[in-house]
């Protein structure tokens, strides 16, 4: 299958750095001094109890949360004042993300239509991405007529279909009962290799995070002033890449 | 200046219809998901006036011509500041000319009485349309 997700550019992933990041809710403190590096292409996952401060760091990366310190690299730029519009991230949320007033394919090519790609031009890449996640037969359909799981792979193909710099995926698979869980992590490791996008993951889910991952970040309820995640390799690394292509 | 002019029943029923319009648009925004739908559409690139006009608009339509049927009806009954007023709208002139020619009168009232059945029996249609093709329990 060829798409227009192989072409050079999008092989190339950005590579990320969080550098002594804070961000405090009044009295409550996020964290303090959260460092994260992610090479180009990387899928790393952050692991963590409700309440860490993992998805507000996600959020940081995407410009949806403003942070009181600290620098946030992408390529080497730091983003900081950018607004989430202008940052090029790819977000899948945990759910009820779509687009209630539009079809699925229209929603993938929600982004495309933003930037100006002529009506044919960015149907034909909806409909690319939708084959990409299988999703080809229900692109005429509404996001309320789909499942949970067929719900989460339109938010991915409409999050990979501006050719994002980064995906950001917050507890995409939490919301899905545990089979679909499981195939659709499967799902998003395979495309994330075959695109070979950086990738945060966040989760609170120690197997989905092991699976997944190319190398996981542990974060603990920040009670403590830092919140340092502390890195374990996944099982699985780029390179056994075979062991996806199935 | 403005008294005397229709501008001051602007200004009335402006203050007149901003509860209504305030209850009934956040009834439509607390069905969404707004939260996560602005993120989502600030992350694809979208503007906040973008935001606005492709996406939160569009999702809480029913609730918009809701609020200007509601509206609407409000206007047409009025008849108590617009006469301290002096202005001579709808309804202040249904009763005034109700004191010569009360066949009228009875005629325009039952007209609006039409009308109002009419605006109403339109909107529910829309809004059970959309609800329909929506699919929603």
């Amino acid at each position: 299958m060829k798409t227009v997700l192989e072409t050079p550019q999008a092989k190339t992933g950005a590579s990320v750095e969080l550098r002594g990041l804070r961000r405090e809710f009044g009295e409550v403190r996020a964290f303090d001094g959260l460092d994260l590096t992610i090479s180009p292409g990387e899928l790393v996952a952050l692991l963590g109890p409700s309440g860490c401060g993992k998805t507000t760091a996600l959020r940081v990366l995407a410009g949806l949360e403003a942070v009181d310190a600290g620098e946030v690299l992408v390529d080497g730029t730091d983003v900081v004042g950018v607004p989430a519009s202008k940052r090029e991230m790819g977000m899948v949320f945990q759910a009820y993300s779509l687009f209630p007033n539009l079809t699925v394919r229209d929603n993938v090519a929600f982004g495309l239509r933003l930037r100006g790609v002529a009506t044919a031009a960015r149907q034909k890449r909806a409909r690319e991405l939708l084959e990409l996640v299988g999703l080809s037969p229900q692109e005429k359909r509404y996001p309320h007529q789909l499942s949970g799981g067929q719900q989460q792979r339109v938010a991915l193909a409409r999050a990979l279909a501006i050719e994002p710099r980064v995906l950001l995926l917050d507890e995409p698979l939490s919301a899905l009962d545990a089979l679909v869980r499981t195939q659709l992590r499967d799902e998003i490791r395979r495309l994330q290799l075959r695109v070979g996008i950086t990738t945060l993951f966040v989760t609170h889910d120690q197997e989905e995070a092991l699976s997944i991952a190319d190398r996981v970040g542990v974060m603990r309820a920040s009670s403590s002033a830092t919140a340092r995640p502390s890195f374990t390799p996944g099982p699985r690394r780029r390179s056994s890449r075979s062991s996806w292509a199935r | 200046m403005i008294n005397g002019t229709p501008v001051i029943l602007v200004l009335e029923y402006v203050v007149l219809a901003l509860p209504f319009t305030y209850r009934t648009l956040d009834a439509g925004l607390a069905a969404i998901s707004l939260p996560t739908l602005v993120e989502a559409a600030r992350s694809l690139g979208a503007s906040w006036p973008t935001v606005l006009l492709r996406v939160i608009v569009p999702n809480i339509r029913s609730a918009v011509f809701g609020a200007a049927f509601l509206n609407l009806a409000l206007v047409l009954g009025e008849y108590t500041l617009a006469s301290i007023l002096l202005m001579d709208p709808f309804p202040v002139w249904t009763v005034s000319i109700g004191q010569s020619e009360a066949g009228v009168s009875v005629a325009v009232s039952l007209l609006s009485l039409l009308v109002a059945f009419l605006l109403l029996f339109v909107l529910s249609h829309v809004a059970g349309r959309r609800k329909a093709s929506r699919g929603v329990a």
